[in-house]
């Protein structure tokens, strides 16, 4: 058991890809998520309610949307996610940034709890003698691993500019070209695709710094 | 590099004969490639995204989850009941100590003893019969007694197999629907036989059903699945 310990979070998707590692270059003003992360995180090691609250204005819509696809109950998944940031708050000094960053670990304990509130839905408790009772045989994590990569994937998008996150939901979720994004929101070609390429840019040194090669 | 835009590439957003081009390109340019390959798996990560991952739900304020109104560093708090709408306690946490003869329910503290040489189950109290769910060559049977305001439980066990390599049975409260809290748990040694009295951090009554599983010591403070004693509260 110990589900959350024994599986390490990594991006799939990346894997599948490959990589090839390159330097990241993070433009001049451009916002640093990670950064503000670890600020974020001293103040809850600190007890700083305020820095509680923005981590969980930055890190539970993301959570949220994990849990609810998880689960696929949103009233179930609004009291998980209370359980995760709870417990986040309780265990802030315990939490080691050497070993992962804030929203790796907040997806731990979410995926944990996750796990939990399925094994719980089961009603009934079964034969002690039988090998591999129905936990082990349905196992509900099977899945979960890809989905904490989407939704922390998610997660990063939050940080780009309103305008440049629009742009690829018009081309990744809507189905539209470049050219249908430009026709459709009056921008010129020219800067969707700098758009386009700034974005696939910082996304990729997202996770590169968080480690999903 | 050439004027073929790698992003645009990888979207598939080029004539075929730009295509065909782009395709010779990363076989021979190695800057070309490089940049292909670094933005493909951020290409496939959005092409992958479910779509609740676009639209993010607004969760519940944070003012409502409890937390903001602890000023305390969160080491010293103290345990809060915020979940209201899954009215019962976490599984105990804590369980290294499992393999002890005596383990503490973290949550409610409640207090176990095991292996025969402990205080005896009151003799009074609401009676729930604990039969045996699994399929053991020598059955294990016994009772649990929900005494006075159902506050305290008492547990006589008898026939179960020994505990090794750290295993030890939990004991719980729980409901059809899955909602369960862990009283503690308890090692049974080679006569096969407990007596446990425990004050209980929860209201019994709620509950409707005493379960007794065999859990594996490997810390994981949930349920295993793996029950060996049931018996319902009336």
């Amino acid at each position: 058991m110990n589900l959350a310990c024994a599986i390490p979070l990594q991006s799939t998707t990346a894997r599948a890809f490959g990589s090839a590692p390159r330097p990241a270059r993070r433009s001049v003003g451009e916002p640093d998520p990670r950064r503000d992360d670890d600020r974020l995180m001293a103040g809850l090691q600190r007890g700083d309610a305020a820095a509680m609250e923005a981590i969980y204005a930055r890190h539970a819509p993301a959570v949220l949307g994990f849990l609810s696809r998880v689960l696929g109950d949103r009233h179930a998944a609004e009291d998980v996610v209370q359980e995760v940031f709870v417990e986040a708050w309780r265990g802030g000094a315990r939490f080691d940034p050497s070993r992962s960053g804030l929203s790796t670990w907040l997806f731990v304990i979410a995926r944990s709890r996750a796990v939990d509130h399925l094994r719980r839905r089961i009603p009934e408790p079964r034969d002690a003698s039988a090998r591999g009772g129905p936990f082990e045989q349905e196992d509900p994590t099977s899945e979960i691993d890809g989905l904490i990569d989407q939704f922390r994937f998610a997660e990063r998008m939050r940080s780009l500019p309103v305008e440049d996150a629009r742009i690829l939901k018009m081309r990744f979720h809507l189905g539209f070209t470049q050219s249908e994004i430009a026709a459709e929101i009056g921008m010129p070609l020219g800067t969707v695709k700098t758009k386009m390429n700034r974005s696939l840019a910082r996304l990729r040194r997202a996770m590169d710094e968080d480690g999903d090669n | 590099m050439s004027g073929i835009n790698p992003t645009d590439y990888l979207l598939g957003e080029l004539e075929p004969d730009e295509m065909a081009a782009g395709r010779a390109l990363e076989a021979r340019d190695p800057v070309f490639r490089a940049e292909v390959e670094r933005l493909r798996p951020v290409v496939a990560a959005l092409e992958l995204l479910p779509e609740e991952a676009w639209d993010l739900p607004a969760p519940p304020a944070f003012a409502s989850i409890g937390i903001a109104d602890e000023g305390a560093a969160p080491v010293r708090r103290t345990r809060r009941r915020w979940w209201p709408a899954f009215p019962v306690l976490q599984p105990a946490v804590g369980l290294a100590a499992a393999a002890a003869l005596l383990v503490i329910g973290a949550i409610g503290g409640a207090l176990m003893t095991g292996g025969g040489s402990v205080s005896r189950a009151a003799p009074d109290g609401r009676r729930v019969v604990l039969t045996s769910v699994g399929s053991l060559p020598d059955p294990p049977s016994g009772d649990a007694r929900i005494i006075g305001d159902a506050r305290e439980i008492a547990v006589d066990l008898s026939h179960l197999p020994a505990n090794h390599d750290g295993s030890y049975y939990g004991v719980w409260l729980l409901n059809t629907d899955g909602t369960m809290v862990s009283l503690g748990g308890v090692h049974i040694g080679k006569d096969g036989h407990a007596v446990l009295d425990a004050p209980i951090p929860v209201d019994a009554s709620q509950y409707e059903f005493v379960d007794i599983s065999l859990e594996p010591g490997d810390g994981d403070p949930r349920h295993s699945g793996n029950s060996v004693l049931r018996g319902q509260i009336s």
